[in-house]
This record gives structure tokens, sequence and C-alpha cells, in this order.
């Protein structure tokens, strides 16, 4: 039965399919699975791909030009060398320049872009042709009315229990009605998060290296990371132009992130209606498509055009926006709810006598009681407690920094 | 001595040959003679013999004078008073008593019935002749003896009206076989049991079959027009004896193609999941019906669209056939009595929707005797009871089904679970009166309703209410009416509840009111006429959009509402063209008005309709006809009797449909909303033919069958992409229209009795659209052809049913089919930092292969006579071989990172036992 009801909670999880997954539940005996598949398909394809938009506010620009990969190998096929022209309709032009294999960057002050002007893109790539885009308006975004997080229950993959603790967060809009009613979201995260014991000194394979004191140098980390996934939303079925509790991302306690301290940057961005269906649309194939009630996924078409050839199939749509920005921080909501997945592990160090130096380490033991607990190779640091040397594994629990860290505080960090 | 002799002789001369021209004319004077005398005069004088006993004529005397007098005239005005009749065959006049056989006898059973009815007879005949007569005819076949001698019109053909009833519930015996082995013919008995055979006067042998109960045969003397009533018994000893034929000749010689009939019976027996019998599973084993999917309701027969089909039940059209969402059926087993399915060749009183047409008929009730039934399955509790109300004339039928499902969702620790709700049940009432024998009147009530909320989230209600009341009158032998009032509605209401700020209620309904009457005509020369018209009138309301909780600020919209009158008239005929080749032909012409008020946007261009380019609006006020369609439909079928075991049939069938279904999900999904056609939206229309060859394997009682057909559907609805249909947008610049091809073939081998019983089916089919508009903006895939949703080519059922004894039997089901088409994502991009996947044409690519194995064990409680309850267990185990079958195929992202996933269903062995009872007559199914 239990094994019934992780799959059901899975299949939520996944699906987030109502009837799907309430019918499951509701008759127990029933099984509902997910399994990972790859069926064949062997369509290849190299369609151009164009990641690009203007955003007001944002300073650097980028605009990504690549080929498309066959489903079952991705891979990233940068395409070099192409002329990339951003162009206004009061015929300004924006050269962008290849800073790296297949990435076009230009830098635009905030003053040269105005809200209501409208912008396409031009590029001419080596042994393709020319494509444009349609004109996109660059609508000038409201602020970010608030961000928050709510705590909810979920079936967490971590604990494999039914249901952990968990912040969901949601973003709230509110604009005047002579604003776009199309949005979309990015979410910058910023955690702190803090190694299991500060380090009295390392092991560098052959000598012991002892601080004078405790160091923190690799205690404290913030890490920063661009959440995953598509965030949009519309107002255009509501009276006002506004909306409450937009669901954005969610994150368990078994997650580090939560800890200590928690960051989010929601970084928003008014639409033209087009690009938010085409966003909308990428949002649903990739969240929602194999439930119950599946619709035939469909294939809006791209605003970048071959002028030469309209029927080429282009993937990418190039949008116009300006940002706008709100951080949000909250304090240690979930200190240690979950058990720490590190251990720690006493160790008998033997020096060598004869060594020359006197003090290098001859031979070294830790009380793992399992062979399949490596240890890590020199060097690593350790801690004292009660005269014992310690080493804890993995390496970044005393380590933050192996974690992906920085162990620099953000400027903007409170 | 002798004339006793004789008069055997002439009785049974008298069964087997007659009717052939006696024009004997005598001359002379006669005055106050005794009959004797004036016998043996004439004997002399015309070289004649008569053939009586003294005792009969002893009072007659016989006086007339005359020449070139009409023998039989003169006969029979000499003693039709004397209670005589009589006959003549060459030179020989046979004299019997019993006036009685001259007049016409509502119903004659047989022979020995037939003496009793007939005391003269039966007192005129000495102990000893009728210990010989009744030997004798013990030995024989039984004869029913129909229509009277004196009306017998020579070569004229009469018709024979018969019905069929259960011995011991008296219930009619709905589509019973009738063969008449002389003339290679047979027909079926309809939902009261009744028959009709046109014959040519004369003797034939008719054997009548039934499901489980014992064949039986006579011999039919037919002289004239008349009744019977033929009573069959269950077949309760000898399991596994001779019921081999039952259904037997129905194939090989009956007009229908693509049609299937399913009893009660084999409902039960067929494995299914969660224990709960469900007709609309057994449905999915027959050739040419395919799902999309457990647990999804609505069913693609042939290739079609799911909103293509009819379903009836009692006459309702029922507009949503499913509990929740598709994983039961909406109809309790109890009160079925059994469904038929045309997909071929659609009799012309059945019209409105393009593929198939469900009939199901429920319990008639017994009109004898109390009776109860009832199980409990792990989702539901269920009961049925009927009752005489007045015995031989009124009966009442009611069921009552219930789930009790919602105590498991309390037990499940997930919070958003134990909030959660699902509720359903449906109940039904049929009260069927016999107010005398040339009327017979029907009412039927029916109510399904499903509630279900998941967590605060969503809420969803939806029902099918409807009643029927069907009048069927008898004129006379050859002509009966059938009058029926139809009201049906649809509801839905939906409460969206996901986002404070756009939470609304939603609700939608349809009504469906219809009048109809149906007349069935059997003339001479064997014509079966049926003639009829019917008028529905539709009110659908597509809803409003309203805000729902304080903090909602949806905006509110109005859907609107549909009004529309559909009407047909039609007329069939059915006859042999030669004794082996039979003709079925039919024309139903369709009509539908779309009524106002309503408001038309209008488009500039008019070839582009999207909302951009709406440039006014035309408003026509109530009653109004905005747009009216017609045309007519043909219904043409044809069989080709080759012998006893063979027969070729071709047909061909035109239809119309005015009411389709909005909906873009590949199984039906509950938001789907029905919609009429309307000033854009044009009617699909579909043509089919279809050829067939009809085989019986005598020996092992196992009836084959193969069948091809090809179909064009025009105006096929399709939905652009991206559609929503809870929007303001206009429905027409939602949908395109579009043309589907469809053919295949199908194989049938159905053996019907016997200690194994069951069918093997396969079928191969397939269906393609085809959406290529004249502008880019009206094409689907690009003008190009693609599989439709449910283009599944191959697949194979079987159904076996193996009976150890009267108190255990075995069930099995396999079922393969191809995977449905799907699209796939043939390529991944990357695009802020998100993989994403980009889509193959539609439905290039299949999921993998669907197969499984169910099965199940009957076990039958004690058969003792005496008990106050009769209780049977039933033991499914679903999916035995835990074979993980794909629902869908598709990928997602997870941290940025698409990856394909299989969704199975039912995806291990699942064991369920549900337990049955039933009370106060234990004969019945």
């Amino acid at each position: 039965m239990v094994r019934y009801m992780q799959n059901i909670i899975t299949l939520k999880k996944i699906l987030k399919e109502p009837f799907f997954y309430i019918i499951c539940s509701l008759i127990l005996l029933i099984v509902c699975c997910v399994d990972p598949f790859v069926p064949e398909i062997n369509d290849r394809s190299d369609l151009l791909v164009v990641d690009g938009s203007i955003v007001k506010g944002r300073g650097l620009q980028y605009i990504n030009i690549s080929t498309s990969s066959a489903i079952n190998q991705p891979e990233y096929i940068p395409v070099e060398h192409c002329t990339v022209i951003v162009s206004d309709s009061s015929g300004n032009e924006f050269n962008f320049f290849e800073i790296s294999k297949g990435q076009y960057v230009l830098y635009i002050e905030d003053a040269q872009l105005d809200y209501d002007n409208k912008y396409k893109l031009i590029l001419r790539i080596p042994g393709r042709g020319t494509y444009e885009s349609r004109y996109q308006t660059l609508l000038k975004t409201p602020p970010v009315d608030s961000i928050y997080g709510i705590v909810e229950n979920r079936y967490s993959d971590y604990t494999k229990k039914e249901s952990l603790r968990g912040l969901q967060f949601y973003v709230d809009l509110k604009a005047s009605d002579d604003a776009s009613r199309f949005y979309r979201w990015k979410i910058e995260e910023t955690w702190e998060y803090h190694a299991e014991e500060r380090t009295d000194g390392y092991f560098d394979g052959y000598y012991l290296h002892f601080f004078s004191r405790p160091s923190e140098s690799v205690f404290y980390c913030w890490k920063t990371k661009d959440i995953n996934g598509l965030y949009s939303s519309s107002t255009s079925d509501l009276i006002r132009n506004e909306k409450k509790k937009i669901p954005l991302y969610y994150i368990d306690a078994a997650s580090n992130k939560l800890w200590v301290k928690y960051c989010a940057t929601v970084k928003q961005y008014a639409l033209n209606e087009d690009a938010y269906n085409y966003w909308e649309q990428k949002k649903q194939e990739i969240n929602e498509s194999g439930g119950f009630y599946t619709t035939q996924p469909s294939q809006l078409k791209s605003n970048i055009y071959n002028i030469n050839n309209p029927d080429e199939q282009i993937l990418g749509y190039f949008w116009a926006s300006s940002v706008t920005k709100k951080r949000m921080f909250f304090e240690n909501p979930f200190y240690k709810e979950v058990e720490s997945a590190c251990s720690s592990y006493g160790g008998l160090f033997i020096y060598d006598k004869n060594n020359i130096q006197g003090d290098s380490v001859y031979a070294y033991y830790f009380t793992t009681p399992d062979q399949n607990i490596l240890l890590p190779d020199p060097p690593f640091y350790i801690y004292k407690d009660h005269g014992i040397l310690f080493t804890t594994v993995p390496r970044k629990c005393l380590d933050c920094t192996a974690d992906g860290g920085i162990n620099q505080k953000p400027d903007f960090w409170e | 001595m002798k004339k006793i002799l004789l008069y055997c002789l002439c009785f049974n001369i008298f069964l087997i040959a007659f009717s052939q021209q006696n024009e004997i004319a005598i001359s002379g004077k006669f005055d106050n003679v005794a009959f004797k005398d004036f016998a043996e005069t004439i004997e002399k004088s015309a070289n004649l013999t008569f053939y009586f006993r003294d005792e009969w004529v002893k009072d007659i005397t016989v006086s007339f004078a005359g020449t070139n007098l009409k023998l039989d005239n003169l006969l029979a005005n000499l003693l039709i008073n004397k209670n005589l009749g009589f006959y003549i065959e060459n030179r020989s006049i046979y004299i019997y008593p019993g006036s009685s056989i001259t007049s016409e006898l509502p119903v004659y059973k047989n022979y020995r019935q037939q003496n009793l009815n007939n005391g003269n007879t039966k007192d005129s005949l000495t102990n000893t002749e009728r210990k010989y007569l009744e030997g004798k005819m013990i030995a024989a076949t039984e004869v029913i003896t129909v229509g009277s001698k004196q009306k017998t019109i020579s070569g004229a053909t009469c018709i024979v009206n018969g019905k069929i009833i259960d011995e011991t519930t008296s219930e009619p015996l709905i589509g019973a076989t009738v063969y008449v082995e002389e003339i290679k013919t047979g027909t079926v008995t309809d939902v009261d049991g009744r028959f009709k055979l046109v014959l040519v006067p004369g003797k034939y042998k008719i054997v009548i079959n039934y499901m489980s109960m014992k064949q039986l045969e006579y011999y039919l003397q037919v002289y004239s027009g008349g009744n019977i009533a033929i009573e069959m018994k269950k077949e309760l000893i000898e399991i596994g004896e001779a019921k081999v034929v039952a259904n037997f000749y129905d194939k090989v010689k009956g007009m229908q193609m693509g049609y299937d009939r399913i009893s009660a019976k084999t409902i039960k027996e067929i494995p299914v999941v969660m224990g709960e019998k469900d007709i609309l599973k057994v449905v999915q084993m027959l050739p040419g019906v395919k799902s999309v999917g457990e647990g999804s309701s609505g069913f693609n027969i042939r290739g079609s669209s799911t909103d293509q089909n009819l379903f009836y039940i009692n006459k309702i059209p029922v507009y949503n056939t499913s509990h929740l969402f598709g994983f039961f059926s909406a109809f309790s087993p109890d009160i079925i009595n059994d469904f038929t399915l045309y997909k071929s060749n659609i009799p012309a009183k059945y019209g409105g929707r393009i593929a198939s047409v469900f009939d199901i008929s429920t319990r008639q009730g017994s009109k004898k005797k109390f009776f109860g039934q009832g199980g409990i399955s792990p989702v539901t509790a269920h009961c049925s009871f009927e009752a005489p109300v007045i015995k031989d004339k009124l009966s009442l039928v009611t069921s009552f089904r219930s789930s009790y499902s919602n105590w498991i969702l309390k037990k499940v620790k997930d919070l958003n679970v134990k909030k959660s709700k699902a509720y359903f049940y449906d109940v039904t009432l049929a009260l069927n009166a016999n107010i005398n024998d040339k009327n017979l009147l029907k009412i039927f009530g029916y109510n399904s309703s499903d509630d279900f909320s998941l967590s605060t989230i969503n809420d969803y209600h939806y029902s099918n209410t409807g009643a029927s009341i069907s009048w069927k009158h008898i004129y006379s032998s050859s002509l009966t009416s059938d009058i029926s009032l139809v009201y049906s509605r649809y509801l839905y209401e939906n409460t969206d509840k996901n986002n404070i700020s756009e939470a609304f209620t939603h609700n939608y309904f349809i009504d469906h009111y219809e009048a109809g009457v149906n007349f069935s005509l059997i003339t001479h020369f064997n014509h079966r006429i049926e003639f009829g018209t019917s008028e529905i009138l539709y009110d659908l309301n597509r809803g409003k959009i309203l805000p729902y909780g304080e903090e909602s600020i949806r905006t509110p919209v109005n859907l609107g509402k549909d009004r529309g009158l559909e009407g047909a008239f039609y007329v069939s005929d059915e006859f042999s063209l030669f004794p082996s080749l039979s003709l079925q032909g039919g024309i139903r012409y369709s009509y539908f008005a779309q009524l106002g008020p309503a408001v038309i946007n209008k488009y500039y261009p008019e070839n582009i309709r999207i909302a951009d380019n709406i440039s006014g609006e035309k408003v026509f006020t109530k009653g109004q006809v905005v747009k009216f369609y017609s045309g007519p439909e043909y219904r043409v079928a044809l069989n080709y009797v080759l012998n006893n075991d063979n027969s070729l049939k071709t047909s061909y069938n035109r239809m119309y449909q005015y009411i389709y279904m909005l909906s873009n999900t590949i199984a039906i999904s509950p938001d789907d909303q029905w919609k009429l056609c309307d000033y854009y939206i044009s009617p699909p229309v579909s043509d089919q033919v279809s050829l067939g060859f009809y085989h019986n394997f005598r020996k092992s009682g196992i009836n084959g069958s193969i069948e091809i057909y090809r179909k064009w559907i025009g105006n096929k609805v399709e939905y652009k992409d991206g559609t929503n249909f809870t929007s303001e947008t206009p429905v027409e610049t939602q949908v395109l229209q579009g043309d589907q091809k469809i053919y295949g073939l199908e194989v049938m081998f159905n053996k019907n009795a016997g200690i194994i019983s069951g069918w093997l089916s396969y079928s191969y089919s397939r269906s393609f659209v085809k959406v290529n508009g004249d502008l880019e903006a009206n094409r689907i895939n690009k003008g190009m052809t693609y599989p439709s949703n449910y283009d599944m080519p191959h697949s194979f059922n079987l159904v076996m049913n193996y009976r150890t004894n009267r108190r255990l039997s075995f069930s099995a089901n396999f079922v393969y089919s191809t995977g449905r088409p799907v699209t796939y994502p043939v390529a991944v991009y990357y695009s802020e930092g998100q993989q994403l996947v980009y889509f193959s044409e539609r439905n290039k690519y299949r999921i993998p292969d669907y197969m499984r194995m169910d099965l199940s064990i009957n076990l039958e409680g004690s058969l003792l006579k005496e008990k106050p309850l009769h209780s049977f267990w039933m033991i499914n185990l679903y999916n035995v071989l835990g074979r993980k079958n794909a629902y869908s195929v598709y990928y997602a992202a997870e941290n940025g990172i698409v990856e394909g996933k299989k969704l199975s269903i039912f995806a291990v062995p699942i064991f369920t036992i549900s337990w049955n009872y039933k009370f106060g007559n234990y004969l019945n199914n």
C-alpha cells in the first residue's frame, strides 16, 4: 500500500493533474506509474534557434543563436559568425558582437531604449540567409507588487516520507489598467548556508596543518542560481489588472536553501500578447503534457522568419520588455528540520618519525563503518572535538565552497 | 373403424398439404335428403369420395336445386352451422368436426393446446382415438396453427405476429431468434418480445432460440394472418447441452451488418476492473470499438471520433455515459437487459450521429413474480427490484447504485486527498403496462449524478436526467405504431478555485425534447415497411463564467445559448427480391434549423475567421431561423444468402450529424461541451460502404464474419491549436472543418453457448484527417493528412467463458491493440536556460502497443430451490500479466532538463472480490 501511495504522490507531483491524481487515490488499488521512458524517435533536425530579447533595465543584452538537436541526444550547438542587429522603428540600429561561440552581446544604456518603441531583430547567418523578427513593442513593466512564501506540505523525494513541509513561493501582480495584461517572471535565488563545523585545520596528504583558532573561511557560504522553469500569467480574464497568489516554485525543507537565510529576487517583465502566448504554450509543453486530458501539442510559430523562405521553421521568440525587480528575504524558516546527510568520522594519524621534517603523516585511519563510504582524498579539512580529529563526508559538510557557493557575502545581503 | 383411420389420414393431409384449387361443380335437385344420402348420390355421379362419421351429419338435411353449383360453397353453407369443417383434395372430401378452427384464434400454442381449446374435437374422440393421436403427436414436432382455412387466400402472403415470453416471468424475450427453415429467413424479436413473419399460407418449420433458453422447434401451419405466443423455458438442468444454436442463424440470415447484441448474462461474466460489471467495458471487447486509454470515457467506433456515437437507454439519449470521468459507466448493470450496437448499416429510424447507435434496453420486469438483486463491490453498492403491480398487467422495475468510496479518501494520509470527495449514483424507474392486447405503455425515468471535489481546488458536478414515455399500439396484425415522448438533460457545473483572483464557476446544460412516431407495416409480398418522424428541440446553454468567492475579479463571460430544431422523416422497406436475396432500403430526410435569438459575427475577409477580423454582427430575433441545413440520408443493405450457412452482405449508409463536442483533448474530458451546428459550422456528414461474408461452422456452433468498410466523413470538426472553450472567443474562430478518411476490416468468431463460450475478434482500422483550407490560417498540420488520435490499426480481443459446472465458471479476456498515435517532440533546443522541445508533425509516432489479460471466477451460491437469498461471488484479477501498458508517453521538464516519461494505469495485477445476491426468482439472469 505504501508503494502505491508513493506512486500516486509521485504522479501528482509530476503531473499536477487533479482528476487523475484524485481518482488514483480514490481507488487505492489502482496503480498509476510514471517511469522514465525513451521512445524511439528517429527524426533529426537542425532548426535555427534564436534565444533573444531586448530588456530595458538589464544593461547587457544578449542574443544566443544555436541549432536544435535530436531529442534523445540533446546538445547545445552554437551558430557562429552571425551578424546580429536590433533595430527600432525610428531607424536606430544596435550591432551585437560575438563574445563566445553563438553568444552575441551588447551593452545598451537604458536611456537608449524607449518605452512603447518598437524593436525588431535582424540576423545574417552564414550559409543560411537573412532573418528578421516582427516588431515587438517595448512595454513598461509595473513594479513587482509582492512576493511571499506559504508553508505547504508535499511529498519529498528526499525523505520518501509521505509529506514534508516546504515553501511555495507566490507573486502578486498589481498594475494600472493601461499597463500590459501579460507577464513573465524570472527568479534568481541566493541563499546562505553553513558547513557542519568550523574547521581547525586541514590535512594535505603529508602534513596536518592547524589554524590558530577555528576558521570560518569555509563555514559561511552564499550561492546564487537562476530558477529553472517558465513562469507566466495574464490578467486578460480579470476585471482589474491585478492577480493574487500567482504560483512560482516550491522548495522543501530537505534543501539546505531554507536552513539559514534565503533570498528570492523576482524579475518581472510585461509582454506583448503574442509573446505571452508563445511562452505560455512552451510552459505547458514542458509541464503539463501526458496527463489524462492532454491536448494536442500545438505549433505556434515563431515571430522570426527567413525573409527569403517564410516557410522555414524557426524556434524561439524575440521579445522586448523592461524589467522591474523585487527582493525578499526569508530567515531560517526550516532550520535543520531534516536530518543532515553529513557524517563525521574520527581519525587516527600516525606520524612518520623517520621523516626528515619529523611530523609528516605516515598513515591515517578513520572509523568508517562501511567500505562504501569514501573518504575524501587529501587535502581535506578537519576539526577537533575533545582532542579527537574528525573529518566529515561528503566534503561539502566541512567546506561549504565544495558545494558550489562562494564565501564572499553578496553586496545586497542584509 | 375404417372411418376413424380415414379421419386420421385426413388430419395428417390437412396438416401437410392444402390450398390447391378445387373447383368442383355439381348439378342436381335434393329435397330434404339426409346428408349421408346426399353424399352417396354425389359420390356416384361425380366420382367423388366423402369421408365423415355418421353421427356428425345425422342432423343435416340437404335441400337445393341447380346446375353447376360450386361444391365448396354448397358444403360451406351446409356445414357451417353444424360446427363442421371440410377439406377437399383432388376428388376426396374430408369432413371434420370443430368449427372453432374456422374462426381466427388469437393463440394456438400447439396441437395439444388446440385440442384443449376445442372441446368438440376432444369430446368427439373416443379414448382409443385420443390415445392414438396423442401418442403420435408427442413423438412429432408440435404444430401451431395460425389463422383460419376459410380466410386462406391462395398464394397471397399473410402476416404472422408472434410474441415470445419467458415462461416463468412472462417477461418478453428481446432478441430471440425465429428462423423459418423453408424460406431460409429469420427474424429477431423486438424490445417487446414481438416478431413478425410474412409467409405464404403453408406449413413451415420454425426454430426459436434465445440465450440460456431451451431451443424450440415447431411446425407452423399458416392459413391466414394471426397471432401466436410462445413461451420459452429456462434451460436449467442440462447445462452445456445443445445451446450452441442460440442466435445461430441471426448473423448469416439477418440484414444487419456491423451489428452486435450483448445480453446481461455476457456482461456479468466478463472480467472487469474493480469488480464493477460494466456494459461499456464489454463494448470495448467488440471489433471496431476502441477507447483512447484506460479510465477514459467515450469510444471510437470504426475510426470515428467519440462524439459521433448516440447512446440510448430506453429511448433517452445520454450525453455523458460515464461516472468518475470514465472509470465506470453511468448504467447500473442490474437494470440492463441487453444492448445493441449498430455501426454499419444503421436503420433509417435512427439518425443524428454519424458513427454508431448504442441502444440499451432495460429489464421489462416480471408481471408475475417479485424479484430483486444487488451486490457490493469495493467501490459501489447496487440493487434493483422488480414487481408486478397488477398481475399480468403492470410491472415496476427500479434500480439504485451508489458509490461509498469517500471513506477510502478519509483513510489516506495526504491532506489534499483527505479533503477531497467523490460520490456518484444512478437510479432508474420503469413502468410497463399491458393495457390490453392492442396497447402497451412504457414509462422510464433515469438519473445519474456525479459529485467530485478535489481538495479545496476544484468542484465538479454533472448529471444526466431523462424520462421517456412510449405507447405502442397494434392496429392489426400488419400495422403497429410506437409513439414516444422523450426528455433528457445533461448538466455540468464546475468551480475552479486554483487561483483566488480568477476563481470561477461555470455551469452548462443541454435540454433535449424529442417527440417521435414510428409505424411498422408488414404487407403482403413480404414487405417490412417502417416509416415515421422524429423532432428534437435542443436548448443548449453554454453557460456563464462567473467569479467565485469574494476576492475573485474574474470577468464574467456569457458563452451564449444555442437553440436548434432537428427533425427527420424516414421510410424503409425490407423484402426479399428472390428467396436468397433480400434488400433493405431506406431514406431518412433530416434537417436542422438553428433558431434565434442569436448574434452572429461577421468577418472581413470572410474566409479568415479570427477574432481580429470581426467586422460586424447580424442579429436574429427569437424563433427566427438563423441557418437551415437538410439532406437525404440513404440506407441500403443487400443480403445474399448462399446457403444455410453462408451469406454475403453489402450496405451503403449516409448520415448527418447536427451536434458535436467541443473538445481539444485526446480523451473526453469533463470540461468538454456539446455544441450545435450553427451559422458557421456545417453538419458533419458520413458515407459508409461495407461488404461482409458470414459463415456458420455448424459442427462447432461457431459463427464467423468478416467485414470490410470504408467511410468518408465531410465537415469533420477539428480544433485549432491552443483553443480555449471557456473564453469569450467565438467558437467559429477556434475550429476548422476537414475531411476524414476511414477504412478497415473486422473479423469475428463467436460462440454463444456451450461449456466454452465467447468470442475472438480482430480488427484492422485506419483513420486519417485532413484539414486543408485555401489559406494557411485554415489548415491544420500544414494541410497534410494526419492520423486521427484514435488511429489504432491492429486490435485483437479474446473473451472466453468456461463453465465447469453449474456453480463455477471461469472467464478470461485478452486484449491487444496497436498504441495510439502521439505527437512526440523530435528536437530539443535551449532558450533562456531552459530545455525546450519541438514537436513533430501531428500524430507521427505511436505509444507502445497495449496488451492485457484478465481473469475472473464466478462462484454461484447453493442451488437449492428453497432459500431466502441466492448469492454469488465474483473474483476478478485484472491485468494478470502486470504489464505496464502506456497510457501516455510524454516529455516533461525537471530542473530545466526535459525527460521522457511513460504513464501507466492499472500497472500491476488488481484483485477484487464482489458479492452479489438475488431473491424472488433465481432463474433471472
